[in-house]
C-alpha cells in the first residue's frame, strides 16, 4: 500500500474545472515532483491534499486512511508539512521563534501552567529550544537564530520556510516552488538539505518546481498534470522524451519534423 | 523581550519597591491618577492580547472593559457579594461574554475590517444596555456603590494597593504566557494564519482563547475602575474610551508587552497635563494616534527592532566580506 494516495481528485472554481480526476499514488523514500504549465493545477493540488481547498469528489488517503477536507492543523497533525508558493515566514519574530511554532504540537504545556510558569513548563520550554537550535544546525542557520524574519535575505527565508516544515519531522513533505526566485548557488544547497530530508529523516518529498534543471537533478520520479488532468508520469529520462509532454510545455511538433 | 528571567532583575525589584512606598506620599489626587494608570496597564495588555498580539482588530475593548465595571457594581451593590469576590466575578462574567462574542465571529468566520465593524456594533449595543436598562445601571444618572459596599478607612490607597497586585499578577501570568506555545501561536495568526495552520496551529481555538483572555483583563480592569471611582457613567465606556485605550496601545506599541506598558503610563500622564484645557486632551490623543500611524508604526518599543534591524544588516554585510 502507497503512502500517500489521492484518488480520482476533482476540483472546479466556478465553471473552471481545475482539476479533472486526479490519481497519483507516492510510495515511501522517493523524492516526488509534480509539473506542469501554468494553471495546471499543481498548486490547486496541494491545496486540497493540506486541507486549504475542499474537493468537490474523489479522495485522499494518508497511509490508508482518509484525510480529504480536514482542517489543515489536523492534516499537519496526520503527518504532512508544506511550504508555500509565496514565503509565508512569522515575519515579526525571530528564526529560533518560527522555528519553535514549527514544533507547536511537540509541546504538552497546557495554558495555566506556562502562564504561572511553572517548573515543567519552563523546562519543557527550555529543551524544545536546543531541539529548535539543532534543526537550525540541520539546515545551517543556527548563528542566525535571534534575527528576526523579516530581516533574512530571500535565499534564507526559503531554507527557514523548509526547516520549520520538517521540525517535527512529518511523512509526506509537499513543497510548493522551493526554488523560485533563487540563484544556482541557493538552489545547490537546498539540494543537499532535501536529500538531506529524505535519506536522514526519511520523509517523502513532493515538490512543485518550475526550474527543471533543479527537477531533473533531484527526482525520482515526475507526475505531469495539464489542464487539471495527469497526463504522464515517470522517471525523469521518460518524461524528458514522452511526446504528449513535450506538447504540452511547447505545442504540437511543427511541420519541420514532419518533413524529416 | 521582557522574559522571565529578567522580571527578577534588581532595577525591576527598585521599581516594584518605589510602586508600594511612593503612594504612601502622595497626595490623594495623585493617587487617583496613578491608580488609573495601573488599571490602564490591565487593560491595555488585555487589548493587546486580541489586537497586539493575534492581530483582531476588536473594537469592543472599552464596552468589555465597561462590561467587567457594571457587573462588579451590581455584584457588590445590589447582590452584596464581598468586594474581593466581585470584581473576579465581573472578569469572569466579562470573559463569558468575550467568548460568546467571539464563538458567533469564528462560526461567521468574520476576519479583518469585517470583525471591527461587527464587535464595534456589539459594543454600542453594550453602551446602549448601561444607557437604558436603568433599573439595573442607573442609566444616565449612572451606577452609584455606596459607601458601605466599598473599602472602609483611606479607601484610595486600599483600592490602589488592590490595583497593583492585580495588575502585578496578570502582568506576569501575561509575560510567561507570550514567552510560551501559546504567546507564539498567537502571534504566528497575525503574521500568517495559513502558515500557522500548516504547522498545526488550530488557528480558531487560539483566537477564541486571545479574545477570552483579553475580555478577562478588559473585565478585572473595570471592576477595579468602578471600586476606585465608585461611581460609573455609560459616557465612560464609549467611542472616546476606546479611541483611548486604541492610542495607548498603538504609541507604546502593539505587540510588546513593554509597550503596554509605556502606552498606559505615558498618555494619562500627559493627558493629566493637559486637563485644564479639555478640547485639547481629544486633539491629542488624535494627533498622536495619527502621527505614529505613519511614522512610527510600531510604537515606542518598536524602536529597539529599528535598532536591532540596523544592526542584523550590518551583521549579514560583513558576513558578505
Amino acid at each position: 500500500m502507497s503512502l500517500l494516495e489521492i484518488l480520482n481528485v476533482s476540483r472546479s472554481f466556478g465553471g473552471l474545472l481545475a482539476l479533472d480526476g486526479v490519481s497519483l499514488s507516492i510510495d515511501r523514500g522517493r523524492l516526488f515532483a509534480l509539473i506542469g504549465p501554468n494553471g495546471a493545477g499543481k498548486t490547486t493540488l496541494i491545496n486540497i491534499i493540506s486541507g486549504y481547498y475542499r474537493l468537490d469528489s474523489g479522495m485522499v488517503k494518508l497511509d490508508g486512511r482518509e484525510i480529504s477536507n480536514k482542517k489543515p492543523y489536523l492534516i499537519r497533525k496526520a503527518g504532512i508539512a508544506r511550504t508555500f508558493q509565496r514565503s509565508e515566514l512569522f515575519s515579526s519574530m525571530t528564526v529560533v521563534e518560527n522555528m519553535l511554532v514549527g514544533l507547536h504540537n511537540s509541546i504538552r504545556t497546557n495554558v495555566i501552567s506556562a502562564g504561572i510558569g511553572a517548573k515543567e513548563a519552563r523546562e519543557e520550554e527550555a529543551e524544545k529550544r536546543e531541539k529548535a537550535l539543532q534543526v537550525l544546525d540541520f539546515i545551517g542557520m543556527r548563528e542566525m537564530s535571534d534575527v528576526r524574519a523579516v530581516d533574512l535575505p530571500f535565499g534564507l527565508k526559503k531554507v527557514l520556510e523548509l526547516g520549520r516544515a520538517i521540525a517535527i519531522p512529518p511523512k509526506v513533505l509537499l513543497l510548493d516552488e522551493p526554488v523560485g526566485g533563487l540563484n544556482e548557488t541557493e538552489t545547490l544547497h537546498l539540494d543537499r538539505i532535501f536529500r538531506r530530508i529524505r535519506d536522514e529523516l526519511g520523509v517523502v518529498v513532493l515538490v512543485i518546481e518550475h526550474n527543471m534543471n533543479f527537477v531533473m537533478r533531484i527526482s525520482e520520479h515526475i507526475f505531469v498534470l495539464d489542464y487539471g488532468k495527469k497526463i504522464a508520469e515517470g522517471s525523469p529520462q521518460e518524461v524528458k522524451l514522452n511526446p504528449v509532454v513535450v506538447e504540452a510545455y511547447l505545442g504540437k511538433q511543427d511541420a519541420r519534423t514532419e518533413r524529416c | 523581550m521582557i522574559t522571565p528571567r529578567r522580571v527578577f532583575d534588581v532595577r525591576v525589584g527598585i521599581v516594584l519597591l518605589s510602586l508600594f512606598i511612593v503612594p504612601l506620599f502622595l497626595r490623594q489626587y495623585h493617587l487617583v491618577v496613578l491608580n488609573l494608570i495601573v488599571i490602564y496597564v490591565i487593560v491595555i495588555m488585555g487589548y493587546n492580547f486580541v489586537l497586539g498580539y493575534t492581530g483582531l482588530l476588536s473594537l469592543a475593548h472599552a464596552a468589555l472593559y465597561g462590561l467587567g465595571a457594571y457587573s462588579t457594581s451590581v455584584f457588590m451593590a445590589k447582590l452584596e457579594i464581598p468586594l474581593y469576590l466581585s470584581f473576579v466575578m465581573g472578569g469572569v462574567f466579562t470573559a463569558l461574554v468575550g467568548l460568546l462574542i467571539c464563538f458567533l465571529l469564528l462560526k461567521t468566520e468574520l476576519s479583518g475590517l469585517y470583525l471591527g465593524m461587527v464587535t464595534f456594533a456589539f459594543a454600542e449595543g453594550l453602551v446602549w444596555i448601561f444607557l437604558h436598562w436603568e433599573q439595573m445601571t442607573g442609566g444616565a444618572f449612572g451606577f452609584a456603590i455606596s459607601s458601605k459596599y466599598a473599602f472602609q478607612g483611606n479607601a484610595y490607597l486600599k483600592s490602589y494597593y488592590l490595583s497593583l497586585c492585580c495588575a502585578l499578577l496578570l502582568f506576569w501570568f501575561a509575560v510567561n504566557l507570550i514567552n510560551s506555545k501559546w504567546g507564539r501561536a498567537l502571534k504566528s495568526i497575525r503574521d500568517s494564519e495559513e502558515a500557522s495552520m500548516a504547522m498545526g496551529v488550530n488557528a480558531p481555538a487560539y483566537k477564541l482563547l486571545s479574545f477570552v483572555l483579553s475580555a478577562f483583563y478588559a473585565g478585572i480592569g473595570g471592576g477595579l475602575y468602578s471600586i476606585v471611582m465608585r461611581q460609573i457613567y455609560p459616557g465612560n465606556f464609549g467611542m472616546h474610551e476606546l479611541l483611548k485605550q486604541f492610542s495607548m496601545l498603538i504609541i507604546g506599541g502593539q505587540g510588546t508587552i513593554s509597550g503596554c506598558l509605556i502606552g498606559a503610563f505615558l498618555l494619562p500622564l500627559l493627558s493629566e497635563v493637559l486637563r485644564s484645557v479639555s478640547i485639547l486632551q481629544d486633539l491629542f490623543y488624535c494627533f498622536a494616534l495619527v502621527l505614529f500611524m505613519i511614522f512610527m508604526p510600531e510604537g515606542i518599543s518598536g524602536l529597539r527592532f529599528k535598532m536591532r534591524r540596523v544592526w542584523t544588516r550590518r551583521m549579514m554585510r560583513s558576513e558578505n566580506i
